[in-house]
C-alpha cells in the first residue's frame, strides 16, 4: 500500500509514515504531491479541494504537511472574522510575531502584501509556503476583492507560496463576477462502506481482537449507513455503544465468535441510540450515564424536544391561540367561526376549496393586528381591556419568538404578524386554558 | 382635598368600567326611541330642546356641555378623594370612572346608536378641533328621520355604507368613501365650508345641529379603521368580522382632483384657522390646571426611580412645557421632539454628550456612547439629567433599537425621563422587557389641545408641500414601494453621496443609470425605469433636468445628511 506514495524530492520513510496516516486516501494525497513537486520548486498558485463534510481534505493537508516539514499556515475562515485577523495569523505562522505586529490596526490588502514583501525579500524562500484556508466558503462574504488576490498571491508578492481552499462548496459557486485566476480543482469524492469499515476498524479495543472489533463496525455500518455516512458521527456512535457491545461477553453468556447473538442484542439499543443520540436528543454523557446504570430504559428519559411545554401568563395564551387561528384560518372563514349569527353561509360553498392543500401544510400566514385582536376578545370568554398590558404581551411573544412581525415597515400603524408555534405547542396550550381549538381550525372541519 | 391619581388599571376595574358603558349602550338606544317619539324625560328634554330650537346660541349649547362633563369631574374627584380615604383603592381605574360619566353624558346626547360605543374616550371632543372628523361627522349627520332605520342594528355595515349617500344628498358633492385617509382629509375642509355656513346663516336647522353632534363623535386621533381594532364587546367584535367578511373593496371615483377649491400652501391654512377661536378655552385652561396640580408629583415620582408617561387626547406640549419651566429650569434637562420629522437616535444622543455631558470628540456607535453616557452619570451620583420627549412614539422613535436604546437611558438612576405618547399602538413598541427598563408610570392627561406643533410636520393631501422631504415622509414613501424601486432609489442615492463634494455634480445620466441599474439586475427594460422615475417624481422624490448636451440629468431633491440618515436607517433593516 505504502508503496504508492513515491517522489523523489522528498525521504523514503517520511513518506512512509504519511501513508500509514492516510488509509484509502492514497491516490489524493499522490496526486497533492506531485502537484507540490519537491520543495524548492514552484507550485501551482492556488489549488482548490472539495469533497463532502468528513471525507478527510483537512487531514491529508494536515499530515502532508506536518509530516514533510513543509513551511505553513494553516487558516480557518471560521475565526477570521476580520480579514486583518487572517492576515495577522499568516505572517504569524511564515515569518515569526515581529512581522505580524508591522500590521497596522486596520490593516488592508495592500498592508499585507507590502509587508509579506518587505519579510520575503530579508528571508526568501527556500520551500514553496503553503497557506492552507478552511471553510474558505466564508471567503465569499468578505470583501469582494480578497478572493481574487489571495488566488494571485504568488504573483502579487513573487514568493514561493502556494493558497490551499478547502471548502465542501464546488468552486462554481465561488467564481467573482469579474472572473479570477482559475485554482487547480481537486475533488475528494466519498468515502465507500468498505472504505469506512476499514478505517473505522483500526481504532479498535485493545483487550479484543481484530475480528470482533470489526464484526462490531459491521452491524453498526448495517445500521447506521443508509441515514449517515459522516466518518466522524459514526466514529462518535461506535465508541459510545462498544460498551454495550460487550457486555454480554464480560458476563461470560457468549463467546467472541457468537456473532449472531452479539447482533441480536446491540440491534435494538442501535435503533434506540439513532432516534435519541444521533438526533442529540440526549447527550452522549446520559447516554453513558444510562448504560451504567441500566435500570434506567433508554428512551425514558425525556430529550431536549420534549420539554416543548412553556408557561405562559393566561391571557398571553389565548393571545397565542389567536394568533395561531389567525395564522392558519384563511380570513374569509372568520365569520363562520367566532360569528355567533353568521347569517347564511352555504355549507357547499363554504367547504368548495377543501380539496386544496390544507394550510397547514403550506405554513402560517400574516395577519394584521386587528384581526389578532378581533379574534382574540371572540375566543376569550370574559371581557378583556385593551390596555397597555395586552399590547405589551403581543410584543413580548414576539421577542420570544413565539410570534414572528413580518413586515418591519411600520411598527405601530399597521403590524403584520405570523404566528411561529407548532400544532402540538399550540394544542398543549389551548388545552391548559379549556380551549377546544381544533373546532375552530379550518382544516380540521 | 388632595386627589389621588395613580392610575393602575386593574382588570377588575376595567371590566366593570366596560359592564357599565354597554348600559350606557342600552340607555342611549332606549333615548333615541324616545326622542323619536318625542316622550322624553324631563332632564333629557331640556337638552334635546337645546339642540332643536336653540340653533342660535350653538356655542352656548356646548359650553353647557362641556360644563356638565367638568361637573362630573368634580364629583368623581370627590369620590376619588373618599377611596383614597378608604384606602382600598390605590389600584383603581378612577380616571375611567370619570370617563365613564362623561360616556354616560355623551350617549345621552347621542343620535346614532352604535358610534357611541366604541371608547371610554369617545365623548372626550373640543368640539372646534378641525382634525379627522371624517366619516363619524358624516354619520351623525343622519337626518332624524333616518334615526329609526339607523338603530336596527343587524345590518350596521351596510347602512355605514350607505349614510354617505344619505350625507350627500344634503349639500355637498363629496361622498365619502369607506377608505381611510382622503376621506378624513376631506373632512377638514368639510367641516372648514360648514363653519363659513354656520357663521352666515345661523337660522337653519340642520347645521347647527350637525356641528354640535359632530363634535361629539369624534374619535380621539385615530382613523376610523382603527375604531374597530379594539373591541372590548361582543358587538365590536361582530362588526369587525362582519366589515372583513367579504373581499368586496368599495371605493369612490371621487378623487381630490374633483374638488373645486384649490390647493392651499401651509401658510394659507395657518391664517385660516387662525381666526377660529377656541370656544371653551377656559374649561381647558381649567383642566390644564388641574394637571398642573400633579406637577410636584410627577417630581416626586420621577426621584423614586419612576418614569412618567403622560396619555390622553389632544396636545401635551404644553402640558410638558409648562411642567417643564415650572419644575425643571433649575435642573440640567433635555428636550426631545419625537414628532419632528428628521430625529434621529444620533441626535438625541449627540445631544446628550455634547451639551449635557460636555463630552469633544466622537463615538463610534450607539452603544459606545449610551456606555459612556452610562458610565458619566454612575460616576457622578449628585449629576441629575431630565429627558423630556413630546411623542415617544413619533415616527422615527418608533424603531426597535431607539427605543432599546431610549430604555437603556431610562434604567440610569440619575437619568429622568418626562415623555408622552399619541398613537392608539403605541404600547405595541414596548415588550415586558422594555417596560421593565422603562419603569412607566402612566397619567391620564386629556387636555382638549390642538395638535398644532405636532401635525405641523405631517404630509397631507390638501396642502401643498413646501421645501426639501423630511426623513419620516422619505422612509413612508420609500416603504410603500417594492423592493426594486427601492434599490433603484438606493443606487441614486448612493452615487448622489459620492459626489456631494463635488460642486460640478449636475446628477446622473439616464443612460448611465440605465446602465447600473441593469448590472444590478433592478431593471430590465429602458421602459421600466422610465416608469419608476415617474413614480419618483410624483413623490417628489428627483428632479430630472435637462443637461447641455440634451441628456437627462437625475438629481435627488434631498438634501445629504437626510440622505445619509437615510441609507443608516435602510441597512438597520
Amino acid at each position: 500500500m505504502a508503496a504508492l506514495l513515491q517522489h523523489p524530492g522528498y525521504e523514503e520513510e517520511r513518506l512512509q509514515r504519511v501513508a500509514e496516516q492516510l488509509p484509502c486516501r492514497e491516490v489524493q494525497a499522490g496526486i497533492l504531491l506531485s502537484l507540490m513537486g519537491q520543495p524548492h520548486q514552484y507550485s501551482y498558485p492556488s489549488i482548490f479541494i472539495y469533497g463532502h463534510r468528513a471525507s478527510g481534505k483537512s487531514h491529508v493537508m494536515h499530515v502532508l504537511l506536518k509530516e514533510l516539514e513543509l513551511p505553513h499556515a494553516t487558516v480557518s475562515c471560521v475565526e477570521c472574522v476580520s480579514v486583518a485577523l487572517l492576515f495577522e495569523q499568516v505572517l504569524l505562522s511564515f515569518f515569526g510575531c515581529d512581522a505580524a505586529s508591522l500590521l497596522p490596526r486596520s490593516a488592508s490588502l495592500s498592508d499585507f502584501v507590502r509587508i509579506y514583501r518587505q519579510q520575503c525579500s530579508q528571508s526568501p524562500a527556500k520551500q514553496t509556503r503553503y497557506i492552507v484556508m478552511e471553510k474558505a466558503e466564508l471567503l465569499r462574504d468578505t470583501d469582494a476583492n480578497l478572493l481574487p488576490a489571495l488566488l494571485r498571491l504568488q504573483e502579487l508578492v513573487e514568493d514561493n507560496v502556494t493558497i490551499i481552499l478547502l471548502s465542501e462548496i464546488v468552486w462554481d459557486k465561488f467564481r467573482p463576477n469579474t472572473g479570477c485566476f482559475e485554482p487547480l480543482l481537486l475533488h475528494f469524492p466519498d468515502y465507500s462502506k468498505g472504505e469506512l469499515h476499514t478505517i473505522l476498524s483500526q481504532d479498535r479495543h485493545p483487550s479484543y481482537s481484530d475480528e470482533f472489533y470489526s464484526s462490531y463496525i459491521n452491524i453498526l455500518l448495517g445500521v447506521f449507513y443508509s441515514v449517515c455516512r459522516d466518518l466522524r458521527e459514526l466514529r462518535h456512535l461506535a465508541a459510545l455503544n462498544f460498551s454495550k457491545f460487550c457486555e454480554p461477553l464480560e458476563e461470560g453468556k457468549v463467546k467472541e465468535t457468537d456473532t449472531h447473538k452479539l447482533w441480536r442484542n446491540i440491534e435494538p439499543h442501535l435503533k434506540k441510540a439513532m432516534q435519541t443520540v444521533y438526533l442529540r436528543e440526549v447527550s452522549s454523557v446520559q447516554w453513558e450515564q444510562m448504560q451504567q446504570t441500566e435500570e434506567k430504559e433508554n428512551g425514558a428519559l425525556r430529550g431536549l424536544s420534549a420539554h416543548t411545554h412553556v408557561e405562559l401568563p393566561y391571557y398571553s395564551k389565548f393571545l397565542l391561540i389567536a394568533a395561531y387561528l389567525a395564522s392558519y384560518n384563511p380570513a374569509r372563514t372568520d365569520k363562520r367561526f367566532f360569528l355567533k349569527h353568521h347569517g347564511k353561509i352555504r355549507k357547499t360553498n363554504f367547504l368548495k376549496k377543501n380539496e386544496k392543500t390544507s394550510n397547514h401544510l403550506l405554513g402560517p400566514k400574516p395577519f394584521p393586528l386587528d384581526r389578532l385582536l378581533a379574534i382574540f376578545y371572540s375566543v376569550v370568554d370574559s371581557r378583556v381591556a385593551p390596555t397597555a398590558s395586552i399590547f405589551s404581551q403581543i410584543s413580548s411573544l414576539v421577542t420570544l419568538q413565539l410570534l414572528t412581525q413580518v413586515s418591519h415597515d411600520d411598527q405601530l400603524d399597521a403590524p403584520k404578524y405570523k404566528c411561529a408555534v407548532s400544532m402540538d405547542f399550540i394544542c398543549a396550550i389551548s388545552r391548559t386554558v379549556n380551549f377546544e381549538i381544533v373546532k375552530y381550525l379550518y382544516d380540521f372541519l | 382635598m388632595s386627589v389621588l391619581e395613580v392610575k393602575f388599571i386593574g382588570d377588575g376595574d376595567a371590566l366593570e368600567h366596560i359592564v357599565d358603558k354597554q348600559e350606557g349602550v342600552q340607555s342611549n338606544s332606549g333615548s333615541v326611541q324616545k326622542m323619536v317619539t318625542f316622550k322624553n324625560p324631563a332632564g333629557r328634554r331640556t337638552r334635546v330642546d337645546a339642540e332643536h330650537d336653540g340653533d342660535e346660541n350653538e356655542v352656548l349649547d356646548e359650553q353647557n356641555y362641556v360644563q356638565a362633563l367638568g361637573t362630573d369631574n368634580a364629583e368623581v374627584c370627590v369620590a376619588e378623594g373618599m377611596y383614597r380615604v378608604a384606602g382600598s383603592s390605590i389600584f383603581t381605574f378612577q380616571k375611567g370612572k370619570r370617563g365613564h360619566s362623561m360616556a354616560q353624558t355623551a350617549s345621552e346626547l347621542a343620535r346614532t346608536p352604535g358610534k357611541s360605543v366604541t371608547f371610554s374616550t369617545t365623548p372626550n371632543i373640543e368640539p372646534s378641533t378641525p382634525t379627522r372628523t371624517g366619516r363619524s361627522e358624516g354619520e351623525s349627520r343622519t337626518p332624524q328621520r333616518k334615526v329609526q332605520f339607523v338603530s336596527t342594528t343587524p345590518h350596521r355595515l351596510r347602512k355605514r355604507m350607505t349614510t354617505p349617500s344619505i350625507r350627500s344628498d344634503s349639500d355637498s358633492e363629496l361622498s365619502s368613501s369607506d377608505s381611510g385617509e382622503e376621506e378624513d382629509e376631506v373632512g377638514i375642509e368639510e367641516e372648514q365650508k360648514v363653519k363659513k355656513e354656520d357663521k352666515e346663516n345661523l337660522k337653519t336647522l340642520r347645521t347647527p345641529s350637525k356641528c354640535s353632534s359632530a363634535a361629539l363623535y369624534k374619535t380621539p386621533a385615530k382613523k376610523s379603521k382603527t375604531a374597530s381594532e379594539v373591541p372590548n364587546q361582543p358587538s365590536m367584535i361582530e362588526e369587525y368580522f362582519e366589515a372583513h367578511g367579504s373581499s368586496k373593496v368599495l371605493t369612490s371615483d371621487r378623487t381630490l382632483e374633483r374638488l373645486h377649491t384649490p390647493k392651499l400652501d401651509r401658510e394659507t391654512l395657518v391664517q385660516l384657522l387662525e381666526g377660529k377661536p377656541s370656544c371653551c378655552s377656559k374649561e381647558i385652561q381649567q383642566l390644564h390646571n388641574k394637571h398642573r396640580k400633579h406637577f410636584s408629583k410627577w417630581m416626586l415620582q420621577l426621584q423614586l426611580g419612576f418614569s412618567v408617561l403622560v396619555y390622553g387626547l389632544g396636545s401635551k406640549k404644553s402640558l410638558l412645557e409648562d411642567f417643564r419651566v415650572s419644575h425643571l429650569a433649575q435642573e440640567i434637562h433635555l428636550v426631545v421632539n419625537g414628532f419632528f420629522p428628521s430625529i434621529t437616535l444620533k441626535s438625541i444622543l449627540n445631544a446628550l454628550t455634547c451639551e449635557v455631558l460636555e463630552h469633544q470628540g466622537s463615538f463610534r456607535t450607539p452603544s459606545d456612547q449610551i456606555q459612556y453616557i452610562t458610565q458619566t452619570l454612575k460616576d457622578s451620583p449628585d449629576l441629575h439629567v431630565y429627558l423630556l420627549i413630546h411623542n415617544i412614539d413619533g415616527p422615527m422613535l418608533r424603531g426597535e433599537k431607539t427605543q432599546s436604546a431610549l430604555g437603556q437611558l431610562a434604567s440610569l438612576p440619575n437619568l429622568h425621563l418626562v415623555a408622552s405618547l399619541d398613537h392608539i399602538n403605541a404600547p405595541l413598541v414596548w415588550d415586558q422587557f422594555k417596560q421593565s427598563q422603562f419603569n412607566w408610570l402612566w397619567w391620564e392627561c386629556v387636555t382638549f389641545q390642538h395638535y398644532a406643533e405636532e401635525t405641523s410636520y405631517e404630509n397631507s393631501l390638501l396642502v401643498q408641500q413646501t421645501g426639501a422631504l423630511a426623513l419620516s415622509s422619505l422612509t413612508h414613501v420609500l416603504r410603500s414601494l417594492t423592493p426594486n424601486a427601492r434599490g433603484i432609489f438606493k443606487l441614486l442615492v448612493k452615487f448622489q453621496l459620492e459626489n456631494k463634494d463635488n460642486p460640478s455634480y449636475t446628477g446622473l445620466s439616464f443612460q448611465d443609470f440605465y446602465q447600473r441599474c441593469r448590472e444590478a439586475f433592478l431593471v430590465n427594460s429602458d421602459l421600466t425605469l422610465r416608469t419608476q422615475l415617474t413614480e419618483f417624481r410624483d413623490h417628489k422624490l428627483i428632479r430630472t433636468r435637462k443637461g447641455a448636451d440634451g441628456v437627462e440629468y437625475l438629481i435627488v431633491a434631498v438634501d445629504a445628511s437626510t440622505l445619509m440618515d437615510f441609507l443608516e436607517n435602510e441597512e438597520d433593516d
